[in-house]
């Protein structure tokens, strides 16, 4: 059943952006698991689109998180999805869900747009006075938090290029432990001694500032 | 396991802009052209020249971000008192427009820099703005956090590489803080005052050009005031903002010239670029973080803020920025109220960025 293919060469419009952590708007019965659509692209490499359509707005949203520079995010995601289409002979079809693979194909692709993380550690480390429109809609935990923005800032700075991708995997993307060491391709265990470190070094920096 | 440091990380996610539909269509685009020809075609993802917005976006939501950059000016020097008593005055029309302000600062230009590519650009700026915390529901004990506000005061020191081909340093100090007005000053608020923190900048893939903001790059900018200002509007152009584009240009001003060091011509240029943008004028007894008195000449924001560079009286040398309330309801801070003042205190150039301590290398993938 081909429900994602190409709005230029099938009547059937391809599938709407999925929200940040919702399920893909159609219904999931009639959905193939990304394994299975990727395992189709290597026969029909237009089906490999249909993958873009489920994640690209998600992978662009952390692009965009960590990169002070949309047109970045933007390259970062076209990037993503070509690299991936390149790999994807060597997708693991056991991983039905292929959301930790691209998140770790854009976390190398990140850690190249260096500089533009490097400036959105200092925008935060200067500590953006609220917008007027946000105050009253952020979340406890964020507004608490803003009054540790440039202590954090200065933190996540401190953070090896690892340790940062692991952590803000886990607190910016919301992968599970699971999925960020399947996106790392790290084993679980590393993932968990590589945060508890990370845990430590910024509840260190946080004290120095305390 | 205890998460809190996760959670509080998780806490200052910044917002994603949206994919702009452009792009987004342009990257399937050249996704579905790759798998066509089963070969990667990179050039036809890659979009048209077309300024990021998101830094402009993350600079206008700083609002009044520190230090802006004129000639080496000497500047009180880093032994002077900083800030003393600040005399706020509700904004007045200077009897002079905004184009002459500006066409004269354009003609203050002082000694030049001409740093080398090897060299980097060292500024010394001093800061004070907004930190906003609280207005929220402890989900843990359901106890309301009320809302607090007060004004954050640092000493910034940034070395950066000329050319960006060699990793900064930046150095934070912070220093007393004080009430935002029409708030108390909360406990805790000084906690910080007297730590210092140093960064590393570390050397990345160069941008494309003109996203580029180094020393460099700024030489190659327009020395022309039309060009300068179609490169300004480039900035405000894209990014899915119709209707602020003048105040993305504006932003973008600032983003041109804070911490950095632009170079007389293209410093001219845009000068004279900034006067035209609608919705910027003139103001008079506007005062930098170090007490200097200028002109002010900016813009008025959407959070009711307006946000000035400040300019010498006389000299019309840039000193700094600041940021006054003159929508008391939108700010939620008296009219006339200053809530940001930055001081530009020198620009240096150094052959050496002090080193900062790191135990990882953070290359660039």
């Amino acid at each position: 059943m081909v429900t994602l293919a190409f709005p230029d060469r099938a009547a059937t419009p391809a599938a709407p952006p999925t929200a940040p952590s919702a399920p893909p708007s159609a219904p999931v019965a009639t959905l193939a698991s990304d394994a299975a659509l990727i395992e189709e692209s290597l026969a029909d490499p237009d089906r490999f689109a249909g993958l873009f359509d489920r994640h690209a707005d998600e992978i662009h949203r952390y692009a965009a998180r960590r990169l002070d520079d949309v047109t970045a995010a933007d390259d970062v995601t076209a990037e993503t999805f070509l690299v991936a289409f390149r790999k994807r002979t060597r997708y693991d079809p056991a991983r039905s869900d292929a959301r930790p693979w691209l998140y770790g194909i854009a976390s190398k692709l990140i850690s190249g747009h260096r500089r533009a993380e490097t400036r959105r550690l200092k925008a935060l480390a200067r500590q953006a006075p609220e917008r007027a429109t946000g105050f009253e809609e952020r979340s406890a935990e964020r507004v608490t938090a803003d009054g540790l923005r440039p202590a954090l800032a200065a933190a996540l700075a401190g953070l090896s290029s690892a340790e940062r991708d692991l952590l803000l995997l886990v607190a910016w993307a919301e992968l599970t432990y699971e999925e960020a060491a399947e996106a790392l391709g790290i084993p679980i265990g590393t993932v968990r001694s590589r945060l508890s470190r990370t845990r430590t070094k910024i509840r260190r920096s946080l004290e120095s500032h305390a | 396991m205890n998460e809190d440091e996760i959670r509080l990380v998780a806490g200052v996610r910044p917002d994603a802009p949206p994919y702009d539909p452009e792009a987004k269509a342009a990257a399937r685009r050249g996704l579905v052209a790759a798998a066509a020809t089963r070969a990667p075609s990179r050039p036809l993802w890659r979009r048209p020249p077309a300024m990021l917005l998101a830094g402009a976006l993350a600079v206008a939501v700083a609002a009044t971000v520190p230090a802006l950059v004129t000639g080496a000016g000497p500047g009180p020097g880093p032994g002077r008192e900083p800030s003393g008593k600040v005399v706020v005055a509700l904004p007045k029309l200077a009897p002079v427009s905004a184009t002459e302000v500006l066409g004269r600062a354009a003609r203050a230009v002082k000694a030049e820099l001409a740093p080398r590519d090897d060299q980097f650009v060292k500024v010394e700026s001093e800061t004070m703005y907004g930190a906003f915390s609280g207005n929220s529901v402890n989900t843990e004990t359901g106890e309301t956090l009320p809302e607090t506000r007060y004004l954050y005061r640092t000493r910034r020191v940034i070395w950066q590489s000329a050319d960006g081909s060699r990793e900064g340093s930046l150095r934070i100090e912070y220093l007393e803080p004080k009430a935002y007005p029409g708030w108390p000053i909360p406990e805790g608020a000084d906690d910080e005052a007297g730590k210092v923190e140093m960064l590393r900048l570390p050397v990345c893939e160069p941008l494309p050009a003109r996203l580029r903001t180094d020393h460099a790059a700024l030489k190659r900018l327009p020395a022309d005031a039309g060009g300068m200002r179609a490169h300004l509007y480039d900035s405000a152009r894209d990014g899915g903002s119709k209707g602020e584009e003048d105040e993305a240009a504006w932003t973008r001003v600032g983003d041109l010239l804070r911490e950095n060091y632009m170079p007389a011509a293209q410093r001219a240029a845009l000068f004279e670029a900034a006067a035209t943008i609608p919705g910027v004028d003139a103001v008079r007894d506007a005062e930098d973080a170090a007490g200097r008195r200028g002109i002010g000449v900016g813009r008025v924001g959407p959070d009711g803020v307006r946000e000035d560079l400040v300019f010498d009286p006389q000299t019309y040398e840039l000193l700094g920025e600041r940021g006054i309330v003159v929508d008391g309801k939108r700010a939620q801070s008296p009219e006339g109220s200053l809530v940001a003042s930055t001081a530009q205190l020198s620009v240096t150039v150094a052959d050496e960025a002090p080193a900062v301590p790191d135990d990882d290398a953070s290359g660039c993938g």
